[in-house]
């Protein structure tokens, strides 16, 4: 048994090598055999890349990609405030946790969004993490998650990760991706959203909900503002039913910490066809006009950072 | 709970370990609490509906035991028909609703019956057929009725194959739960190597292919008819992986504790009739209908006429176990009509000298042709319906031009991710023989051991590497 162990793990490390060294149409052979395997780039890589340590970043938007498509750094420049939008594809809460302890560190006294998008809080978030983990910024982070999701995917993701260090980049960025991990959309919503399979009960997956708890436990030991944020709806993709089942289910830690929680998910004012690019994200003309919103909102409630 | 979930990693070894340390007088008891915990990870409350049927089943037994002439008959229709009620319920009533509304629909009755919200109970086909196995044997007094209600419990509900199979014979199974299995060499490794090679069907081949099949069988009248046809022959790999990976794991996970399961799957494609293809395919279920349904019905000993009716009237009804559509049903008939081509065409001194040979070239090209004709047969069983699954067929048989599946959802995937699965499938085809024979010792005596032992290292990392991992369901779970 120990030899039949230890011949597949030879195998195992023989073959990750091989297909992560192997390149066929300019991407690792990895890329093509099985699509759990993530492809280097995209915007976890370049948000990863544009996080510069040593800056101060007076707010820092976490989530989805709620949080790289709706906070626009230039409108919060107008009130001479630095934002990071630190979102990243399906990113759920563990992954902010991980992320903002070794990657997005926020700095004393600045101010964290934090993005609920009730999806995220559904299924197991594995593609999530095998996204972070092959384009983290450091190996500490990206075997973090590993550690924390032990799963043959989350494995895989990382043996992918250490034979493809120096890999050439194989997807670009996200198409208008401009600064500080920002990246709009300029289309307008063509088709009615759909509802996104919106029906009946939500199963959540409590381990996100524990790892919002920690995550805020941490920011609040780091001294930092934190404010829980759902970013606008399309009317055609808002279910009232779906969203009390998620405000039921997050209510408790609200309460528990006392957390402001500004909710623009009901906030229709915003026009399907005008403003969102699909059925989940605002366009640039949107976040124009919800970012104004949220600054005023965010300036009532004296969460903006001073300097 | 399923065989490819990072809970049955952890699940299989608690429970294998614990089964050899605890003294035997436990043992079943283990096996039975395991065996309800793996089936309350789907639905939690569906265990009542199992706990009625085997309650029924239970009592039937002893009673049909103890009874004699009409009124032992009595007690035996008194379990099929309550067993069947359950199965009827859950799986059928929907569809006879879904018709009779259409037929009212049809005629003009402006009268429609709600359809009711059930969800279908995991595995439910298979322990009410296994059940009925039971009841049906004891009638027959091949088999003592179970004193043990927990260990008749574990007959139905075993864990390895309680929701798919391997559909056991009460003679089989239920006397080695009373036998002591100590640890051995010989079954953990043969055991082991059943586990690796269907886990390697399962989320190397059947997983990796499913999402051109899906793609492909979601618009199938726009697609060209050759991606329509590569559709088809990746099903055909998809079910046959998909399902005998899954019974594999189940005689394996059995076999590592002492437990033969009967063998399900005998590598169906190479067959060189219809015949000897469902003496391949799921023969557990083909067994149970020859046995409960064909045999009584008259079998062979009737005249050629009723032996041919009796054989449509098997298949259409082993069609519609599968599902409540009439996909499902068309599949079963079509297999039926073929059988009954067969037997006429057996007829026939030339073609039955052919079938009979043994030259390596005639069973090739044999096996190919009864590939083909399986094929037909799979298109109608996974289309989302009758229309679709004709649109399919006509649209290959009549060369049709139309879009090219990686213009859609497919253009992710790329040329070469597309060849890595076409090349996955054709080796497949030839080294499935091949490992077969391997993981039931034929090979033992002639290669040796430590190479057996680097080719199923081989086999489990690429499992790792290669296996598309997830929560994805076994397509004969829905059945």
């Amino acid at each position: 048994m120990i030899l039949g162990f230890t011949l597949m793990s030879i195998f195992y490390i023989g073959l990750s090598w091989l297909i992560n060294h192997v390149r066929v149409s300019d991407k690792r052979v990895a890329c093509w055999v099985n699509p759990q395997f993530q492809r280097k780039g995209g915007q976890e890589y370049r948000l990863m890349r544009d996080w510069n340590p040593n800056a101060k970043y007076d707010v820092l938007a976490v989530g989805s990609s709620h949080a790289y498509r709706g906070y626009d750094p230039r409108e919060f420049e107008k009130r001479n405030l630095n934002l990071f939008a630190a979102g990243s594809g399906f990113q759920n809460t563990l992954a902010t946790y991980i992320l903002s302890k070794d990657i997005f560190k926020p700095a004393k006294n600045s101010l964290v969004i934090i993005d609920l998008f009730d999806q995220t809080f559904v299924g197991d978030g594995v593609g999530c993490y095998t996204r972070v983990i092959e384009n983290a910024g450091s190996d500490k982070a990206a075997f973090e998650f590993v550690w924390r999701k032990p799963d043959i995917r989350t494995l895989n993701a990382f043996s992918c990760r250490m034979f493809s260090k120096h890999a050439p980049v194989e997807v670009g960025d996200e198409p208008g991706y401009l600064i500080n991990g920002y990246c709009p959309k300029q289309d307008t919503m063509k088709t009615i959203a759909s509802d996104l399979g919106k029906v009946g009960d939500i199963k959540f997956n409590n381990q996100f909900l524990h790892y919002l708890d920690k995550l805020v436990m941490k920011l609040k030991q780091d001294d930092v503002k934190i404010v829980f944020v759902s970013h606008p709806q399309p009317k055609t993709n808002y279910n009232e039913n779906y969203h009390l089942q998620f405000l039921n289910y997050i209510n408790p830690l609200i309460n528990k910490y006392g957390i402001r929680y500004l909710d623009y998910n009901s906030v229709h004012s915003l026009n399907n066809s005008e403003h969102f690019a699909d059925a989940n994200h605002l366009n640039q003309a949107g976040v124009s006009m919800w970012n104004q919103q949220l600054l005023i909102d965010l300036e009532k409630l004296n969460l903006l950072p001073i300097h | 709970m399923l065989f490819n979930s990072f809970e049955f990693l952890i699940f299989f070894p608690v429970v294998t370990v614990l089964y050899f340390l605890l003294p035997h007088k436990w043992r079943w008891l283990l096996l039975l609490a395991a065996s309800c915990i793996f089936y309350m990870f789907f639905i939690p409350y569906y265990i009542v509906i199992l706990f009625v049927t085997i309650l029924i089943d239970y009592f039937a037994g002893i009673w049909i035991e103890r009874s004699t002439g009409q009124k032992k008959k009595r007690y035996l229709w008194l379990s099929i028909i309550s067993t069947c009620l359950v199965l009827f319920v859950f799986k059928y009533c929907n569809f006879f609703i879904d018709n009779f509304n259409h037929v009212a629909q049809l005629i003009g009755w402006n009268y429609s019956v709600d359809i009711l919200k059930v969800i279908l109970p995991i595995g439910l086909s298979f322990h009410t057929f296994q059940s009925l196995s039971y009841v049906i044997e004891v009638y027959r007094g091949n088999q003592k009725a179970e004193p043990n209600f927990g260990i008749y419990s574990l007959y139905v509900m075993f864990y390895p194959q309680l929701v798919a199979g391997p559909i056991e014979r009460p003679q089989n199974i239920l006397h080695q739960f009373y036998e002591k299995h100590n640890l051995n060499y010989d079954d953990f490794s043969r055991g082991m190597k059943f586990m690796i090679w269907g886990l390697f069907k399962k989320v190397v081949i059947a997983d990796n292919i499913a999402s051109v099949v899906d793609t492909i069988y979601s618009s199938p009248g726009e697609l060209s008819w050759p991606w329509l046809l590569l559709g088809s022959y990746f099903f055909a790999i998809q079910i046959y992986c998909d399902f005998s990976g899954y019974s594999d794991m189940a005689i394996g996970a059995a076999r590592v504790m002492g437990f033969r399961l009967m063998e399900n799957f005998s590598t169906p494609y190479v067959s060189t009739s219809i015949r000897e293809f469902w003496g391949r395919w799921h023969i557990s279920l083909s067994t149970w209908f020859r046995d409960y349904v064909y045999i009584p019905l008259g079998g062979n000993r009737v005249s050629e006429w009723k032996m041919n009716r009796n054989l449509l009237a098997v298949f259409a009804v082993s069609g519609f176990w599968h599902g409540a559509n009439w996909t499902f049903v068309i599949w079963g008939a079509l297999h039926g009509v073929y059988l009954v081509i067969e037997n006429f065409l057996r007829k026939i001194p030339f073609y039955s000298k052919l079938i009979t040979s043994k030259n390596l070239f005639v069973k090739v090209i044999f096996s190919i042709v009864i590939f083909q004709i399986v094929t037909i047969g799979w298109i109608f069983f996974r289309a989302e319906n009758l229309n679709d699954a004709v649109t399919i067929l006509s649209r290959i048989l009549f060369f049709e031009s139309g879009k090219s599946a990686m213009d859609g959802e497919l253009s992710m995937l790329g040329v070469p991710g597309l060849a890595w699965k076409i090349l996955l499938v054709f080796s497949f085809i030839l080294y499935d023989p091949f490992v077969h024979k391997l993981s039931r010792g034929v090979y033992d005596t002639k290669l040796n051991s430590n190479l057996k032992l680097a080719g199923y290292a081989l086999l489990a990392a690429m499992v790792v590497l290669f296996g598309f991992w997830g929560e994805v369901e076994f397509i004969y779970f829905q059945f």
